[in-house]
């Protein structure tokens, strides 16, 4: 996947599982990584990034006589995640098109880098 | 490698960090290294999948540096656009400066009008007085002298009158302008102060 793509949509699937619950950063990356892959080094700089943009707040909890850092989304994290939702469905109408004209191709050339 | 190792050598290889950032940096692969053994894996196994600290770090520099330099760039280049657009906005300015400064004087006109008619009013008044018997004996106490000074001395009365007059309207004006005045001012400085709350 295109890296630039790649790290918009981890960035907005980072912040959907903060939807309803506050989490912490392990259990983001296991809530994350089956969608989208996730690895601890790339959590972190989009944490970084979404608590500079304020779509994100973050408090310390005491977890087992330790400290455990958890976030939580603010408004705007919301609104960001709704915003996504109406720029892509651009890109869906976009995808469905070009499914539905070269339906038959994806075999041969949607695979082809990744054949050896 | 044991978890102790791993954030030494992370803690040696972000040097350049500011303390706190290294400090952030290190405290969240603390806690993630602490709630993967939560979840069942070993010590080793946790620090393992993290992967190897020195490529954490040139991740974490690499995502660092750029930013440095753009916003440098970025003053710079402000800085510069600052001075070669000073005849665009130094023009502006001084043009919104004199438009204030004809404001406040467009201000303060009524009052010296009024200061400067209380004034000559009064003047008048005291002259009309004074002038009263060189008028007399100048037109003759007899032909017509008489009136003549009586005409000036209710002139005079009328001026000083008007003087008084002027003179309210100077003190009740005055006050307003000067009220006025202050609230501009203060209008003004909570603009500016605003803009540069809102650049900053």
């Amino acid at each position: 996947m295109d890296a630039q793509l790649k790290k918009g949509l981890l960035e907005v699937c980072v912040l959907t599982a903060l939807r309803g619950k506050d989490s912490y950063g392990y259990q983001i990356i296991k809530d994350v990584s089956p969608i989208v892959e996730i690895s601890e080094s790339t959590l972190y700089p989009i944490l970084k990034r979404l608590e500079a943009a304020g779509f994100v707040t973050t408090y310390s909890l005491e977890h087992n006589s330790r400290l455990r850092k958890y976030y939580r989304l603010t408004p705007a994290g919301q609104e960001r995640i709704r915003t996504f939702l109406v720029e892509w469905q651009d890109v869906m109408r976009a995808y469905r098109y070009i499914a539905s004209q070269g339906a038959g191709d994806i075999s041969q050339t949607g695979r082809k880098d990744e054949t050896p | 490698m044991t978890k102790q190792n791993f954030l030494n050598e992370l803690a040696a290889a972000l040097h350049q960090l500011p303390r706190e950032e290294r400090y952030r940096t290190l405290s969240y692969y603390d806690e993630l290294i602490d709630d993967r053994m939560e979840d069942g894996q070993s010590e080793e196994e946790a620090v393992d999948s993290l992967g190897d600290p020195e490529l954490i770090a040139r991740e974490i520099l690499g995502e660092e540096t750029p930013q440095a330099p753009v916003s440098t760039g970025r003053k710079a280049w402000i800085i510069a656009l600052l001075i070669l657009g000073f005849p665009l906005w130094g023009a502006l300015l001084i043009a919104g400066v004199a438009v204030l400064l004809s404001v406040y004087i467009c201000l303060f006109v009524p009052v010296i009008v009024l200061g400067a008619l209380a004034i000559g009013f009064l003047l008048a008044a005291i002259l009309g007085v004074v002038g009263l018997p060189f008028l007399i004996l100048d037109v003759g106490v007899l032909a017509g002298g008489l009136p003549a000074g009586l005409f000036q001395l209710g002139l005079s009365i009328a001026l000083l009158g008007l003087s008084v007059l002027c003179a309210l309207g100077f003190y009740f004006t005055g006050k307003a302008t000067v009220n006025a005045g202050r609230s501009l001012w203060r209008w003004f400085r909570r603009s500016v102060t605003r803009q540069r709350r809102v650049t900053a």
